[in-house]
């Protein structure tokens, strides 16, 4: 099953004397071929879905979630199990694990409908009410979908990171905003932790598709539980380690040590046909000039039928030279992506001095931004900054900042500025 | 695959290709493949009996036997060779032989530029210069010094950055110091030119600088140098 994964590293490989810092990015392909064997599922797949019925969902929110979730149930396949979860001030396992067979589903779907809104907001129950189910089929292929419209309680703030500790590697989360009054923050700190998405659902008649968009793509994923094994020289040092595409997560912290010199980070459940990126940047010790040295050696590993399975392995190599001409050059790769990571930087910051009333400092990093994504060619994202600013010349990055900007457009801008384009080759 | 592959370090290695300790390249290793999976099939080269490189070279990276049309290799390249700069400034960096020795550390040299800005250089396009700005005094610590203009977007960060003057290319030129003190510059194909003591500098050739020395580029940017050894 070698050939599950596919792997290619962008880098400059000359370093100048002295120096020992190496940057390098490695793109992941999954092959058609990955989950092709069903034996990469005999855990099965378990779904849930964890659903905010506060008060504040109220009205139109309550009644689309609640046909959301109908039509999520309704589209199961029947070899995967689900369970919901519905949240308030206690997160309330509304229909435990079950598979997904017709009479299941009909029971879910009526209780689903009984559903009434109330109560508040405390998310780390809601986390651990999930996490007691999967924990029943632990080696199934473990995804859920948690939605929300408010901010979490204030004195939630400790329980939520203990529940989310607990949940770390035990399953996955997509994380969705429905109106204006979540933070972005918070939900953010979630998905990144249980390795998911956040994104915003401005008006409650666009959750049926987004629902559903979920589902299909996690029962897309063929094979669980991936890390990413980074190998490094004795004496190095890895200053980060960061997927930059199809987003930006940071996964430094996220390290596990496995060896002396090994290191695993997590990346959750792949598909077919998937392809990421990551920054990888190692401090390695200075060699003399026309050393060559492995500065790192990634891999991809997944235990399959209880054998752990490599592949991909891509090879990050550091050549000392006296040549200027080589060593100064920044490889076209590299450079996009830290153009990408400087854009989202400069999006939060951005925002954040606006929402303080820092306007000068905003329109320079807004500005700063329209500049590098109309350079990378990151529409998406520019298309979303000019809901925030005016702008009058997207190549100098001269803006003005829109005096009236809707709630959900400065949120949508804030959830969506990690996403990265791909730098186009050739 | 119980053996151990010998490290030039003097480890011993679980990999084959470089050292599972320190990183080293292993003797006779086969082709630094960068990218991509390791190939399964490995053969030897006829010719001086290296591994075959697993990258899809066609030839040996030791000999450089040509594994397609089986013509004997040619003594082994030197890939690594710069250019021989052109008029060879008193002492430039030798180009560096296989083997490498330890470089000799550099003898100490203090190098302090001073950038200013002199609107007698200016040309009659040339935009008015900042008129506020006062002379900038750099000491330049590393081996290897950039000169040019900051970009965020193409990630350039040059130790010297001139990042008033407009005219000066983002990589501009570059300061080095070779390993017995004495210190070059060389323009790496500026757009608009480096001048050293009024004399156009000729692009990707290093000239050996000294104290005193004067360097102007772009609209108008003066720097003076100052070497202490």
């Amino acid at each position: 099953m070698n050939n599950s994964f596919k792997a290619e590293v962008f880098q400059n490989q000359y370093v100048p004397q002295g120096a020992g810092e190496i940057h390098a990015i490695m793109t992941v392909t999954s092959a058609e071929g990955v989950g092709a064997a069903t034996s990469m599922l005999q855990g099965g797949r378990l779904f849930g879905i964890i659903c905010d019925i506060s008060g504040s969902m109220e009205g139109g929110k309550i009644i689309a979630a609640k046909n959301a979730m109908v039509q999520l149930i309704d589209m199961l396949p029947s070899d995967c199990a689900f369970f919901v979860v519905t949240g308030q001030a206690v997160g309330n396992t509304l229909c435990p694990m079950m598979l997904a067979t017709p009479d299941a589903k009909a029971r879910a779907i009526a209780a689903v409908k009984q559903v009434k809104a109330g109560g508040s907001t405390c998310i780390s129950t809601w986390l651990k009410a999930a996490l007691e189910q999967f924990r029943l089929a632990p080696n199934a292929m473990r995804q859920a979908l948690l939605l929300t419209d408010g901010q979490n309680e204030g004195n939630d703030e400790e329980p939520l990171k203990a529940a989310l500790k607990q949940c770390e590697g035990a399953f996955q989360c997509d994380c969705r905003g429905v109106g204006t009054d979540w933070k972005v923050e918070e939900l953010r700190r979630i998905a990144a932790i249980l390795l998911g998405t956040t994104d915003i659902i401005a008006q409650p008649n666009l959750m049926e598709a987004d629902f559903k968009r979920i589902l299909a793509k996690a029962l897309g994923k063929s094979v669980g539980d991936v890390s990413l094994r980074l190998w490094t020289p004795a004496g190095s040092q890895i200053l980060f380690c960061k997927q930059v595409s199809p987003e930006i997560v940071d996964l430094t912290g996220r390290m596990r040590q496995v060896g002396p010199q090994v290191r695993e980070y997590p990346t959750g459940a792949w598909g077919k046909n998937e392809t990421r990126d990551y920054h990888f940047c190692i401090k390695v010790k200075p060699g003399a000039v026309g050393d060559e040295v492995l500065a790192g050696r990634a891999s991809l590993v997944y235990t399959l039928d209880r054998v752990e399975n490599k592949g991909a392995e891509a090879r990050i190599l550091a050549i000392w030279t006296d040549d200027e001409a080589k060593s100064a050059k920044i490889d076209r790769v590299v450079a996009h992506y830290t153009g990408q990571a400087d854009l989202a930087d400069s999006i939060q910051q951005g925002l954040d001095a606006r929402a303080r009333g820092d306007l000068d400092q905003a329109t320079a990093l807004l500005g700063k931004a329209v500049r590098v994504a109309h350079a990378s060619g990151n529409e998406a994202t520019e298309k979303l900054l000019r809901n925030v600013v005016d702008v009058q010349n997207a190549e100098t990055g001269t803006v003005r900042l829109r005096a009236n900007v809707a709630k959900e457009d400065e949120m949508a801008l804030n959830t969506r500025s990690t996403k990265t384009t791909r730098v186009t080759r050739g | 695959m119980a053996a151990f592959h010998a490290c030039p370090k003097g480890h011993q290695s679980s990999e084959s290709d470089f050292c599972s300790e320190c990183g080293a390249k292993i003797q006779g290793a086969p082709a630094a493949a960068a990218n991509g999976q390791l190939n399964a099939a490995s053969a030897n080269c006829p010719d001086c009996g290296a591994p075959a490189p697993t990258d899809g070279s066609i030839f040996c990276e030791i000999c450089g036997y040509n594994f397609r049309t089986g013509a004997r290799g040619q003594i082994p390249m030197q890939t690594d060779t710069p250019p021989p700069p052109e008029p060879t400034p008193v002492a430039a960096a030798p180009p560096d032989a296989a083997p490498s020795p330890e470089p000799v550390p550099p003898a100490p040299v203090e190098i302090e530029l001073t950038v200013t800005i002199d609107p007698s250089l200016r040309e009659p396009n040339s935009p008015e210069p900042p008129a506020d700005s006062i002379p900038q005094t750099i000491a330049v610590d590393k081996s290897v010094a950039l000169i040019g203009r900051r970009s965020e977007t193409r990630a350039i960060f040059p130790e010297i950055a001139l990042d008033l003057d407009t005219a000066v290319s983002h990589r501009h030129a570059i300061l080095s110091r070779s390993a017995d003190g004495s210190v070059t510059l060389r323009d790496i194909g500026s757009a608009n030119g480096t001048r050293l003591n009024n004399r156009d500098l000729p692009p990707m050739t290093d000239v050996a600088i000294h104290d005193g020395d004067q360097v102007t580029l772009g609209h108008w940017t003066r720097i003076i140098v100052k070497a202490k050894s």
